[in-house]
């Protein structure tokens, strides 16, 4: 598992690891949505939606694309994975997969810009996410 | 950085201060008011650190301030007051937070618990079918975008005509229920699709409706002036602004990351991006929070409206008189132009409170003629199995803290201890046996919120009663809960 729940008093918290940078955004929504959990019918018909963002910096890019995942779960979308293609550390297409018709166990308000940096090691990249709840 | 009460500077038994000599990019010291105990537990998470961070920004005066229920949050902690200049100081959304004007309402009733105690497990089964929660866009009042418009703009007002309010509701609900600089221009579309379908909706998380019992009054005056009897059921409703609020913040939050090197403001943090209170940036911000600060008056309005129904529902048969006067409506995260008296001079300020309430004391003119001479009500819920209490503000909050108090119990264990370490079934089976009726959306989310994830309410409570920043008027004990 490249994310892994980190302890906080009030929100919650995940730290992401990942080969690339590609990898880093589909981790990071996987975690996402493992944190809020929930159930779908297999009945339900699949979909799935896609988006091309852009923004000032990666952190931001990382802050809009979860975002865009978080309203879609508001609208009662069941994710059952993500695709992401980055063409630039500020430029990415990505794609939802699920299905409509979700039940959700917890919610996740937001996703914060709580000391969040996207960095990059020898190991690939990483990055502490906080989300409002 | 403070690992220990030994670095804080103690002022009083209750009350400890950072001075700015702490950390070189300190402008303003840091006064947290807390009892030892509370204090203890605040130096074991970043709360502190975050603070002291929001003390670097531009234009602030007086201290940055932590009530007791004080926690860390994102960017600043949970429980955080800070007041900005509006000539030359700041406001953030960061700090503001994503749920704006998430706040609580309580409603008195003149129904004795005894009268009633047969009824309560059905009852809260109807709160809750007819209360709609949960993370979805389900089960909000439909309306048209014209008339979405209107209540973003008027609050209050709107819901006097559209028939959800009652008048003394309005005049019984911090600002009138209308903070009257919303400006829907200043909106995203996205935020307000969001929003659009949302009315009336509880959502999820922290966020709950509470039936108690009134089990012990302090203050005889002012129950009386708040229609508090012994022994009565009253209810809460904690929420906030949902999608629309959550939105507005992203969104703001966004912008400013460019807007703020442009006004050449460094940040300790990110979340805590801010700009100049009196720019353009400012302006359109404060314009958007306040339409979505109205939003979350008029969610918990509609809400008061539904639960009025629901005790009319249940109870009119076997009671008969099921009215449900509001005692008051209060705002946990806003930021709030307000006058204060900084250094025996007046000034103009921006108020940001991060899950702290106002509590400004007698004489206040917004306050109904009932409640001049006693305060401003102060609404402090507790967790689930715990006691909630009714404050009043006094004089003292004026001169200390800005006007502002606690807004709850406060947390002290994380969501995923919580998950590891209680389970939603048996917590609710033990909360049943307490003579607390729970229904839930998620057995998951009840244990992220049960009582023993949350600070004493009564130290917290005790703080401010002794400070003297709020003074108690009367103790609620939990009888059957709904949670998101």
């Amino acid at each position: 598992m490249a994310w892994e729940e980190i302890a906080h008093t009030a929100d919650v918290a995940l730290r992401v690891q990942a080969a690339n940078l590609a990898g880093l955004f589909e981790d990071a929504a996987a975690g996402m949505v493992s944190l809020i959990g929930g159930e779908n019918s297999p009945d339900h018909p699949g979909d799935q939606r896609a988006f091309n963002l852009t923004a000032p910096d990666t952190e931001t890019l990382l802050v809009d694309w979860l975002t865009e995942i978080l309203v879609l779960v508001e609208d009662g979308f069941y994710v059952e994975g993500t695709e992401v293609t980055v063409h630039t550390d500020t430029a990415l297409e990505g794609t939802v997969r699920g299905r409509w018709g979700a039940e959700y166990s917890s919610h996740i308000k937001a996703v914060t810009y709580n000391e969040l940096v996207v960095e990059q090691s020898e190991d690939g990249f990483v990055t502490t996410i906080v989300f409002d709840v | 950085m403070i690992h220990s009460i030994q670095q804080l500077d103690r002022i009083s038994d209750y009350v400890w201060q950072i001075p700015t000599s702490f950390r070189k990019d300190m402008n303003v010291p840091a006064r947290i008011y807390a009892t030892e105990t509370l204090m203890e537990k605040a130096t074991e998470d970043r709360s502190l650190e975050q603070l002291v961070n929001a003390t670097t920004l531009p234009g602030l005066v007086g201290y940055a301030l932590a009530m007791p229920d004080f926690h860390q949050g994102y960017g600043f902690p949970v429980g955080g007051v800070l007041a900005s200049r509006t000539a030359d100081g700041i406001i953030s959304p960061g700090i503001v937070g994503y749920d704006i004007n998430c706040g609580v309402r309580v409603l008195a009733s003149n129904i004795p618990l005894e009268a009633a105690a047969d009824q309560i497990e059905r009852l809260n089964k109807a709160l809750f079918r007819n209360c709609p929660t949960g993370v979805g866009r389900g089960g909000g009042v439909q309306l048209r975008e014209r008339e979405f418009e209107n209540l973003l703009h008027k609050g209050g007002k709107w819901a006097v005509k559209a028939g959800y309010a009652l008048p003394q509701d309005i005049d019984r609900t911090e600002s009138s229920g209308r903070l009257p600089f919303a400006d829907v221009s200043h909106v995203s579309s996205k935020a307000f699709e969001r929003g659009i379908t949302q009315l009336g909706t509880l959502g999820a998380g922290n966020h709950f409706i509470e039936v108690d019992v009134i089990d012990a009054i302090y203050d005889e005056e002012a129950a009386a002036a708040m229609g508090l009897e012994l022994g009565n059921l009253v209810v809460q409703i904690h929420t906030g602004s949902r999608g629309f609020g959550h939105q507005v913040t992203t969104d703001y939050l966004r912008e400013f990351q460019s807007a703020v090197k442009e006004y050449g403001i460094e940040l300790v943090d990110r979340q805590l991006v801010c700009v100049p209170f009196d720019s353009s940036h400012g302006r359109a911000y404060y314009g958007a929070m306040n339409a979505a600060g109205n939003f979350a008056f008029m969610n918990r309005q509609v809400l008061a409206w539904r639960v009025r129904k629901t005790f009319d529902e249940v109870l009119k048969d076997a009671i008969g008189d099921t009215s449900l006067h509001q005692v008051y409506d209060i705002a946990h995260n806003i930021a709030k132009v307000e006058t204060h008296e900084v250094n025996g001079e007046d000034v103009e300020v921006v108020v940001h409170r991060k899950g702290a309430t106002r509590a400004f004391g007698p004489g206040f003119r917004e306050l109904p003629k009932e409640y001049r001479d006693i305060g401003q009500p102060v609404l402090v819920p507790g967790s689930m199995g715990t006691s909630s209490w009714i404050l009043a503000g006094t004089a003292t909050s004026m001169s200390q803290t800005f006007g502002s108090s606690c807004h709850g119990a406060g947390r002290v264990m994380s969501r995923t201890q919580a998950k590891k370490s209680i389970r939603g079934g048996e917590l609710r089976d033990e909360l049943e046996i307490q003579g607390v009726s729970v229904q839930a959306g998620s057995l998951k989310g009840l244990a992220e919120e049960a009582p023993a994830a949350y600070k004493d309410v009564d130290q917290v409570v005790e703080t401010v009663h002794h400070t003297g920043i709020a003074r108690q008027v009367a103790r609620l004990t939990p009888v059957a809960v709904v949670k998101g």
